[in-house]
């Protein structure tokens, strides 16, 4: 017990050499807390980009645009396509959809398209590009289902003479037996639609389009059964490949399945490897932890060596003086670790946030400023790998200490005292 | 023997101190130097990223879907979207971040008797790429039979068909090796050689026909008339504001996944920005700790410094003996950091598959900045020590 004590009083005979150790231990421990933040950060970011980029497919009648009124062009998909694609593994939701031609002067056609109220509003030319603004009246609400209600495109409203103050009191007919080169006529009655909300996509075609709940589209257009077009949203870029072969298995007799699938495989393996890369800094920040720790003990016991003689020459037991200097060992790197955790803590938020931004933004294009705020480097540590790395760090200490003790309490009291 | 000299051959005299001194330093500046390098793989691999994912606009006639018209429809852009729109794209203010760009002419073929009416005829550069109808930023066509288009075709009469088409329209199985000898394909009574099928694996996408751009003017005379140009960017960063001067030209719709390209802005900035930031981060703490080593490894020199200056050493000797000795025991260190670099890369390769070389110049870098370090971190002692009197620095251990 007594060369314990010694041991943890022994800490302070030294001040600058105690300063001096603990920041050697400190400062990789830093560094680790920071590279595993970072770590985190750049995990989190390829996440949301796994999730988000390159992961909807579409699905059609194969050889078919699939609009129900589109000369040679009106197959469409089975009504039960949809059932069976939710229940494919890494599908995380599917949207049907139902689209229709509809002529307007000077010549040219604009989209009719029926959709869930809740679904993503997409594009005809473009179906990826989702959920235009809505920029007068409102959006659908799932109270929509089956109402006489549409949401109508900016440019499709000018060509209706149909103004954003309007919104819940215009009305528009849709009249299917209305055609054109490529539309043939649907006999049908004609039906008045009350306009609720205004859209904006930013460029002409995107905004010749109809938006109306699909039973009211299929109501109209009498197509009771079967969808037009199919989106299906996968729950990461990595399982894009493997939901693409299930689907073309599933459904590929009767569907045409567009997948960006070379884009999809080339996002996964780049955002597999930053990964692994970040991964990798993080298990060499705890390597050069050990490293420095066990060092930094060896050299630090290697310098007591005559100090180790003494307390042998003063009848010491080699047990006591390994024990002194393993408290040492032990109380020096938990002082360190308490170090590094304070200055990531104090320091952590200001460093990989607004400081880094402001000392080393301006050096940088403009568009990387405001991306430090959303780098959301995250300054709290989970109790798992604080444990985690204080244990191994001070396994590190241990052995670093108790080999430099090992060389010393060989050699006699005589010639430990003259060894430098 | 010279100050220079001693603090090169003083090392060797405590062989056991600096050869634990040199180790750490070897170890230390050689996980730096890997770390380093991962980070730099790790910005290259989001170069890469940035520069592929989600960088097509596609440009099109405003008001038009793009391909090449349904029946004598007069879009808002038709007259207005052709070559010189090309020029128009090359003036932009946000120009200098167009990486390629590539214009394409369509033309429906409708064939009312088939189940696959609508073929759809595509002129394009030769060397562009082939996208199907419904692919914007990727392309699916591979060539199944044959060979693709390449520049020697431009104004040839020459066409690569899909493989749907190839069936239905000119009985071809793409299958068979001989599949497309002699094979032709009449264009708008122009008769061309089919050199290859491409397949996508869709229906749709598989019924078109591939001819160069200056063989499509020439058979179906559009005059400068463009239907689409995909302008590639040079980084997602970059998209949106390409995108937001090119939607300043008239008679021009363009179109990109506004929600993805953001996505992919965002979150590919934001892991770049990290990178460079563990990247400085790993130099500047690799520093702190080459310097605290230093501190460490010759504070107990103050008593020699006493000695050499008792002895008349001047202050200037004593920092050239140890600016020498500090040049040592890094040349020393960066030998043995090069060992360890090789040992950590053979290790991750071994353990995550990741290929991590060192190369000459982040070696260069580590080792420079870890003799930079080194020097400040054994000036303290140093400086500590010329400001004692002898006396008082042989005392001071």
């Amino acid at each position: 017990m007594g060369m314990i004590v010694l041991g943890l009083r022994n800490l302070l005979r030294n001040k600058i050499r105690l300063i001096l150790v603990a920041i050697l231990i400190g400062v990789p421990f830093f560094l680790l807390l920071a590279m595993n933040a970072i770590g985190d950060a750049v995990q989190r970011q390829t996440a949301v980009l796994a999730k988000n980029v390159n992961t909807v497919l579409q699905l059609r009648a194969r050889g078919s645009m699939g609009h129900v009124n589109m000369v040679g062009q009106d197959r469409i998909l089975p009504q039960d396509v949809p059932e069976k694609m939710r229940g494919i593994e890494h599908v995380e939701h599917v949207e049907p959809y139902l689209l229709a031609m509809a002529p307007i002067t000077p010549p040219n056609f604009v989209m009719h398209v029926g959709l869930a109220p809740t679904a993503v509003k997409r594009l005809e030319s473009h179906g990826e590009a989702g959920n235009p603004r809505i920029i007068a009246g409102r959006d659908f609400t799932p109270e929509d289902a089956g109402q006489g209600v549409a949401i109508i495109g900016q440019g499709y409203a000018q060509w209706a003479g149909i103004k954003p103050e309007d919104m819940g009191t215009a009305t528009l007919t849709v009249d299917p037996t209305r055609t054109h080169p490529v539309i043939f006529a649907m006999e049908r009655p004609t039906r008045e639609l009350r306009i609720v909300g205004m859209y904006a996509s930013g460029y002409v075609f995107g905004d010749l389009q109809l938006f109306l709940p699909i039973d009211t589209f299929r109501s109209i257009y009498g197509t009771a059964e079967g969808i037009s077009w199919v989106f299906v949203k996968v729950d990461s870029v990595e399982n894009v490949p493997l939901v693409a072969q299930r689907l073309r298995e599933t459904v590929g007799d009767v569907a045409d399945i567009l997948v960006p699938e070379s884009a999809a495989v080339f996002t996964a393996t780049t955002s597999r490897t930053v990964t692994q890369l970040s991964g990798a800094g993080g298990l060499l920040a705890i390597a050069l932890m050990v490293i420095v720790v066990f060092f930094v003990l060896l050299m630090t016991v290697r310098e007591r060596a005559r100090e180790i003689g003494t307390l042998k020459a003063i009848g010491a037991s080699n047990r006591g003086v390994t024990l002194q200097f393993l408290t040492e060992a032990v109380a020096l790197s938990l002082l360190g670790g308490a170090l590094g955790l304070l200055l990531f803590r104090a320091a952590g938020a200001m460093v990989t946030g607004r400081l880094f931004a402001l000392g080393i933004g301006p050096f940088l294009p403009s568009h990387y400023k405001p991306l430090f705020e959303s780098l959301a480097v995250s300054t709290q540590v989970s109790a798992s790998v604080l444990l985690l790395v204080l244990v191994v760090a001070v396994l590190a200490a241990v052995v670093g200490s108790a080999y430099g003790v090992w060389q010393a309490i060989k050699l006699s009291p005589l010639e430990a005292m003259k060894h430098e | 023997m010279s100050a220079v000299t001693r603090g090169l051959r003083n090392p060797f005299r405590t062989r056991v101190r600096t050869g634990v001194v040199v180790l750490l330093l070897a170890i230390i500046i050689g996980l730096f130097a890997v770390m380093v390098q991962g980070a730099s793989l790790t910005r290259q691999k989001l170069e890469d990223l940035q520069a592929s994912v989600r960088t097509v606009i596609e440009l099109r006639e405003a008001g038009a879907f793009g391909t090449g018209g349904f029946g004598g429809d007069r879009p808002i852009g038709a007259d207005t979207f052709s070559v010189a729109t090309l020029e128009q794209v090359r003036r932009i203010s946000s120009a200098d971040h167009i990486a390629r760009m590539e214009e394409y002419v369509h033309t429906p073929e409708i064939d009312a008797s088939r189940p696959n009416a609508y073929a759809m005829i595509i002129g394009l550069r030769p060397t562009a790429p082939m996208r199907a109808i419904g692919e914007v930023d990727y392309e699916n066509a591979r060539i199944i039979a044959g060979r693709a288009l390449s520049e020697p075709d431009a104004d040839r009469d020459v066409a690569v068909v899909g493989r749907l088409y190839a069936k239905e329209r000119l009985g071809i199985d793409a299958r068979s090796e001989t599949a497309l000898s002699g094979r032709t394909v009449a264009l708008n009574g122009h008769t061309l050689e089919v050199v290859g099928i491409y397949a996508t694996g869709n229906d749709f996408g598989d019924n078109h026909v591939f001819v160069p751009l200056e063989t499509f003017r020439r058979i179906y005379k559009p005059g400068d008339k463009l239907s689409k140009i995909r302008v590639t960017v040079d980084s997602v960063a970059n998209v949106e504001a390409v995108t937001a001067d090119l939607k300043q030209l008239g008679g021009v719709d363009a179109v990109t996944a506004s929600e993805q390209v953001s996505t992919a802005r965002t979150t590919l900035g934001s892991m770049a920005a990290a990178t460079l930031y563990a990247s400085l981060l790993l130099f500047a703490i690799g520093g702190v700790l080459v310097a605290f080593v230093m501190v460490l490894a010759t504070k107990e020199r103050v008593r020699e410094i006493g000695t050499l200056k008792a002895i008349g050493a001047s202050n200037w000797e004593i920092v050239k003996q140890s600016l020498a000795e500090v040049l040592a025991v890094t040349l020393l260190a960066a030998v043995g950091a090069v060992l360890a670099a090789a040992l950590f890369g053979f290790a991750l390769r071994a353990a995550l598959d990741l290929e991590l070389r060192l190369d000459q110049s982040t070696l260069l870098l580590i080792v420079l900045g870890g003799f930079a370090f080194a020097a400040i971190g054994s000036c303290y002692p140093v400086f500590k020590g010329i400001r004692l009197s002898p006396v008082q620095a042989m005392k001071d251990t």
